[in-house]
């Protein structure tokens, strides 16, 4: 008699433990952890800044419309300091101790490709949500098997703007880069392009990350009589080139690439007279909505963005951690479990319309944005053309 | 290709002042304190900040926001002299050393809370036009940041050779026991010293802040300068701050141009790794002197 006893216990215990897994307890209406890594402090603080905006203003409208099966989502946010060492550490911090899911980061390519093999080595998928190096999604490189990236790749910038440059009339060339994976990445990419246009690149020049003076690069492109500069930068030191051209007297066609820098931005952060003329790779117009994969969302974010008293110029960087939450919400809906395994797969199949355009990743975990190219006209933002994503994916398809 | 070059140097010449005048606060400090302040680049980036808020925000007259701004990190200075270091002097030097530390980060984490991390530019009044000078394009707000710059090298040589308190910092460098033996008031001249530091940096970032932009972080890069510009000067040396600041400014301006531009911050410590293989004690390889 005491002995069944034991074994009805035994077995009770064993269903209470089995079943568990089912059942609504108390430690899955726990909320939902996300892994967020930006640089927020450092020399692009700013940017970083912006993109935890945007993801904040997705999260409040998550988690408004009820969670994500009943569960709210929450953000863990970690600052890089714009450091691809720090951004590691940043990743282990969440893997290991927050036991995150899932990571969204983390701005600069260098730091993206920082934090992928440990991401990779634990299994833990990454939405890249800005950096834009080749490299991020190329199978070659280590970790890049977890990473779904919904930011275009340089080279997708060249090719969705190949269309419009022969009318920009570009033949001689300066290429001012920053000093980093994104830069020297899109160094190459844009240089395929220019060259198959006729245009020559005849003189490339990388800066530091923190630099503010560039008058040594462009004194020597005005030495060397250019007709058009390329940069590709974050938007404050791409003002700051703007400015110094206009001050040593260097006049000639500019392309701002990245998709950081906008019309707005370069007008606050430049003044008018010094960016009149200046064009930009884009993926995101907060102006038209219908332009966006979803108007709906562009409308809802843009005012949030406002009420919530954010500066105006981060509006198109916030975007990116926006649409990166909503990817992260939407896979965490249909993933089984949230396991970083079956997460990580749920990302992968994700179909969406965003702001960036339409978002889904091809075999490398690459998406295909709007690549929107804006320009300052009298002080003024103006669209000069606009390749949409759903074009450049049925372009990859006919491939 | 002369008129490139001579735009080089001009550039190079006119960034260096600022080195210069970051170096000058570090090197006083140390020279006379034996404090190596970390902190130096924040006093840089509150100087620059202070002037966007007093100038930009509040609309007070740009020069007068300067100054300002400048006495106001001077002030700042004086405050964590007395407040922070004192307590920690006769600690080994690491301890005030750990100090300056912790405080350049709180200072500007504080900042990011403050202003916001997103970059200002201040309108300063100058016209954005060139000044064409033949082949050699300079604007108003370079040309007016180097010839402060040069004012205030003047003055402080003048403050530390000619005045009373200024015999007395060198009194102090010189030695310390000494001094307070014939009856100067260290305790005085240690917060002075770091007061007048505190506000050459301070300085420093009013102007280049004005060229340039204002961040939060804008402090970490002037900070690694001005220890290059001390190095590079011999610790403690006035004069050889000066030269260190605007040898700096234009090794860099024509390592970009001629070399790589890539390299540019590393042009700097190259020349720091020359000068102490040639040079350990310096530029001008003197010793223990205030001049």
């Amino acid at each position: 008699m005491k002995t069944r006893t034991w074994l009805v216990l035994a077995l009770a215990l064993v269903i209470a433990c089995v079943a568990g897994g089912t059942w609504p307890t108390e430690a899955q209406q726990e909320p939902l952890k996300v892994g967020l890594i930006q640089p927020l402090s450092g020399p692009i603080a700013a940017a970083g800044s912006y993109i935890t905006n945007g993801a904040k203003i997705a999260l409040d409208r998550v988690n408004a419309k009820g969670g994500v099966k009943g569960r709210k989502l929450e953000l863990i946010i970690e600052d890089n300091k714009s450091d691809p060492a720090e951004t590691r550490n940043a990743a282990e911090k969440l893997i290991v101790r927050d036991k995150v899911p899932v990571l969204i980061g983390a701005w600069g390519s260098s730091m993206t490709l920082a934090m992928m093999p440990l991401a990779a080595q634990h299994g833990v998928g990454i939405v890249v949500e800005t950096s834009s190096s080749v490299k991020i999604t190329d199978p070659k490189t280590p970790g890049s098997k977890v990473v779904s990236r919904i930011s275009p790749t340089s080279e997708l910038e060249a090719v969705g703007v190949e269309s419009l440059l022969p009318q920009l009339g570009m033949k001689k060339v300066g290429y001012i880069a920053v000093n980093t994976d994104w830069g020297r990445g899109a160094v190459v990419a844009f240089g395929d392009v220019l060259k198959k246009q006729g245009a020559t690149v005849d003189l490339v020049e990388y800066v530091g990350q923190a630099d503010t003076d560039f008058y040594s690069q462009l004194t020597k492109f005005k030495a060397a009589g250019v007709d058009s500069v390329i940069i590709t930068d974050d938007a404050p030191k791409a003002a700051k080139m703007l400015q110094q051209m206009k001050e040593l007297g260097l006049n000639a066609k500019v392309l701002i690439t990245g998709g950081s820098a906008w019309p707005d931005s370069m007008v606050q952060l430049g003044g008018a007279p010094a960016v009149e003329g200046a064009m930009f790779i884009n993926f995101y117009n907060p102006y038209d909505h219908a332009m966006a994969g979803d108007a709906e969302a562009s409308r809802a974010y843009v005012e949030e963005w406002k009420k919530r008293g954010f500066p105006w110029i981060g509006v198109v960087e916030g975007m990116r951690g926006f649409d990166a939450v909503n990817v992260v919400a939407r896979a965490l809906e249909t993933a089984g479990d949230p396991t970083p395994a079956k997460v990580l797969d749920a990302v992968r199949h994700v179909e969406m319309k965003g702001l960036y355009g339409l978002i889904k990743f091809d075999k490398n975990g690459q998406s295909y944005s709007n690549i929107i190219l804006t320009q300052v006209k009298n002080g003024k933002y103006a669209v000069v053309g606009i390749t949409p994503s759903v074009k450049l994916w049925n372009a990859a398809a006919a491939k | 290709m002369l008129a490139e070059l001579v735009q080089h140097v001009v550039n190079g010449l006119i960034i260096g002042g600022g080195y210069a005048l970051m170096g000058i606060g570090l090197t006083l400090i140390f020279g006379i304190m034996r404090v190596v302040n970390f902190a130096h680049g924040e006093f840089y980036m509150l100087g620059a900040f202070l002037l966007f808020s007093l100038f930009g925000t509040l609309g007070i007259n740009f020069f007068v926001a300067s100054f300002v701004a400048i006495a106001a990190v001077g002030v700042a200075g004086a405050v964590v002299e007395r407040v922070i270091l004192r307590p920690l002097r006769g600690q080994a030097m690491e301890i005030p050393m750990l100090a300056t530390v912790a405080l350049s980060v709180i200072l500007q984490n504080a900042a990011i809370l403050a202003w916001d991390p997103s970059p200002k530019t201040i309108r300063h009044p100058f016209s954005p036009i060139p000044i064409v000078l033949g082949p050699i394009h300079v604007v108003a707000i370079r040309i007016f940041a180097g010839v402060a710059a040069v004012a205030l090298i003047i003055g402080s040589h003048l403050f530390i050779q000619r005045t009373r308190l200024g015999k007395a910092m060198r009194a102090t460098f010189q030695d310390g026991e000494m001094a307070r033996l014939v009856g100067v008031d260290v305790d005085r001249v240690y917060m002075a010293t770091f007061s007048f530091g505190a506000a050459l940096a301070g300085a420093s970032g009013v102007l280049l802040g004005s060229v340039f932009w204002v961040y939060p972080a804008m402090g970490d890069q002037a900070a690694m300068k001005s220890f290059a510009v001390v190095i590079m000067g011999g610790l403690g040396d006035f004069l050889g701050a000066i030269a260190g600041g605007l040898l700096l400014g234009v090794a860099e301006s024509l390592g970009a141009a001629y070399i790589s531009s890539g390299y540019k911050d590393a042009i700097g410590f190259i020349v720091i790794i020359l000068l102490l293989l040639f040079r350990p004690a310096g530029l001008f390889g003197r010793r223990d002197r205030l001049r």
